[in-house]
């Protein structure tokens, strides 16, 4: 077994090949126990052109555990990150690692990580119907959870006009329905057939 | 089948044994499983979206309401993952009452796992057997918790109850008396050739595919992959206690890790009693000291996480697999800014579906419960006629006879 390699090794090797493409990235470490055991953990967003590039450049450090994809709204953008761990099956030796990427609203699509670890599929369904961010590539391009709930075209965790406030406000009135009198009918589909929702960017924000 | 394959076999969403809906959808050949897809999503309770209007005091206890078997664990992992985000550290008595709880989740855990395996087996004295010994390690969750199910005892910095010297001594009777049912479950489960029959060879889950679909929980270590948070990223008092204990396979207990069901058996059964000497260990070497770093709430409510801004990730080993919670705080927000939580069952969804190709329907419910899973009731199966296109719904009653019937089969 090679050495493992300690978190800010990993995050060096990272900004070194990435340089300004690479923006908050940093360590957090933590101690517990009596004998104060420390572990690891970091968090860097990669530019989405170089992305997958950055997926690829984990797996250097051998096969990693891949755990789930978190996405939120930003406001002007959204990010998702992927959350991995290197050396998953040493002896004190893991580190977790957040590698994200942002898109703007107008812009919202970011490259699916199918092709680098076939296990993010079931995440990355779930994060096309929850964020309303297309993910190039994907590979299985139908929704997951949220198929008999909510109509296509309302993203739950989106706090734009495209996110669920005006569902959650009638599901009294309307239990079994899409907020506005319209039945809910079994859709497999992400995004209406225009693709996923734009939003107009306001004058002077965002990058 | 009098009619042409494949045909497909539609399984769920609703069935009683299980805590959550899901939909499996078979295609079959005969009795064979060709292909699997899972459709969950029938109970989605939009917990993340709910955390999102709610200040971490009060997601502490949505947390815990995710997952009425595991509830501990995320707990556990929510007030770490907020704790990472605040970087708040948590008092050295506290990590070792939470491990001492979070364990003590995974021996009812297992023990219930036990029992349903034995009751889609078609053994129902399994089930009453572990369930009864399962009622005693309640009793000591109880006493320290105060609850059995939702234990309330996980806060930011620590823990909300000390232990006293009546619980600990209590709690040890109790230990003790299930070291000595040690070997009676091992010998049940292990050298029953009719268990044998059903469990080994069937829902083989590959070490490559274990490690490609990233498994986790006792499902990857059946299969021989050492992948356990509480030995490579350790946290609570485990990272003081990696000289006594190592992770769990099937080697453990000299059995060759070959990922089938009879593997997880293994794994589940040491790990069983390896969490009642971590149990005694933790009570062992209890240091002293304040249970909790953050003894005023509205202090920290208002002041530290009020003020907080920054992200963190945190994971636990459940009593299923790997347990992760991503939290984001925002400055003058008392609301999460951002939430997400993942299950273990959630993420061995891929490796799963793995699993049933060139089953047996009546392996089907043994498949589904071995991985211990969260989500899947399944009620009725609906056939679905290839040839007339007619639907036919069955109940789960009649699966589950097919899963009884196949035992009785091979009885001697």
């Amino acid at each position: 077994m090679k050495q493992h390699m300690k978190a800010d090794g990993i995050l060096a090797s990272f900004k070194e090949r990435f340089k300004e493409d690479l923006f908050d990235g940093y360590i957090k470490s933590f101690e517990n126990g009596v004998k104060r055991t420390r572990y690891d953990q970091i968090f860097m967003r990669v530019k989405r052109e170089r992305f997958v590039e950055a997926a690829e450049h984990l797996l250097s450090y051998g096969w990693p555990h891949h755990t789930v994809a978190s996405g939120s709204d930003i406001g002007e953008e959204l990010e998702v990150l992927f959350h991995f761990e290197v050396y998953p099956e040493s002896h004190g030796h893991g580190v977790t690692v957040t590698i994200g990427t942002r898109c703007p609203k107008d812009d919202p699509h970011i490259p699916s990580l199918s092709d680098v670890h076939p296990a993010v599929t079931p995440t990355e369904r779930e994060k096309q119907e929850f964020l309303g961010v297309s993910m190039d590539g994907i590979k299985d391009n139908r929704r997951l959870f949220l198929v008999h709930a909510v109509p296509v075209g309302v993203y739950p965790w989106r706090k734009d006009e495209f996110g669920p406030e005006k569902l959650v406000r009638n599901v009294h009135k309307d239990p079994s329905g899409g907020g506005d009198g319209t039945k809910v009918i079994a859709d497999y589909r992400p995004f209406p057939p225009g693709g996923p929702p734009i939003v107009k960017k306001q004058q002077g924000g965002g990058s | 089948m009098a009619h042409a394959p494949p045909y497909p076999l539609m399984i769920g969403p609703i069935h009683p044994a299980l805590k959550e809906p899901t939909m499996f959808k078979f295609t079959m050949e005969g009795e064979r499983v060709l292909d699997v897809d899972i459709q969950p999503g029938f109970n989605h309770r939009g917990v993340e979206y709910l955390g999102m209007k709610r200040n971490p005091l009060q997601v502490l206890h949505l947390a815990e309401r995710v997952c009425g078997i595991c509830s501990g664990a995320h707990q556990y992992v929510f007030c770490r993952a907020v704790e990472h985000a605040a970087n708040i550290t948590p008092s050295v008595r506290g990590d070792y009452l939470r491990v001492l709880v979070a364990e003590l989740e995974r021996i009812h855990s297992h023990l219930l796992w036990a029992g349903v395996a034995g009751h889609e087996l078609g053994f129902d004295s399994i089930l009453h057997y572990t369930w009864k010994v399962r009622e005693d390690v309640q009793d000591i969750l109880e006493i320290i918790c105060g609850n059995r199910v939702n234990y309330s005892y996980y806060i930011f910095g620590g823990v909300r109850r000390d232990v006293t010297p009546e619980q600990v001594e209590k709690a040890r009777k109790i230990f003790a008396k299930y070291r000595k049912l040690e070997d009676t479950i091992l010998d049940i489960f292990l050298t029953d050739p009719t268990i044998s029959h059903r469990v080994q060879d069937v829902g083989v889950l590959t070490k490559e595919n274990a490690l490609k679909l990233s498994a986790c929980g006792p499902l990857t270590r059946g299969a021989g992959v050492k992948k356990d948070v509480r030995f490579s990223w350790p946290y609570g008092s485990y990272g003081d206690m990696m000289d006594d204990f190592k992770v769990v396979t099937p080697e453990s207990l000299g059995y060759k890790a070959t990922g089938d069901i009879f593997s997880q058996v293994v794994v589940r059964l040491v790990e069983l009693f390896e969490a009642i000497r971590m149990c005694e260990w933790v009570l062992d070497n209890l240091p002293s000291g304040p249970i909790t770093s953050e003894p005023n709430l509205s202090a920290l409510l208002m002041a530290k996480l009020r003020m907080a801004e920054g992200e963190g990730v945190a994971r636990v080993e459940a009593p299923r697999g790997e347990d992760i919670h991503y939290v984001r705080l925002k400055k003058n927000k008392m609301e999460l800014d951002s939430w997400k939580i993942r299950v273990p069952t959630y993420g061995n969804i891929m490796s799963w579906l793995t699993m049933f190709k060139d089953a047996q329907i009546a392996d089907i419910p043994i498949i589904i419960a071995s991985i211990d899973p969260c989500i899947g009731c399944m009620d009725r199966v609906t056939l679905v006629d290839s040839g007339t296109g007619r639907e036919r719904d069955v109940d789960w009653a009649v699966l589950h006879d097919l899963s009884v019937k196949r035992s009785r089969g091979l009885m001697p």
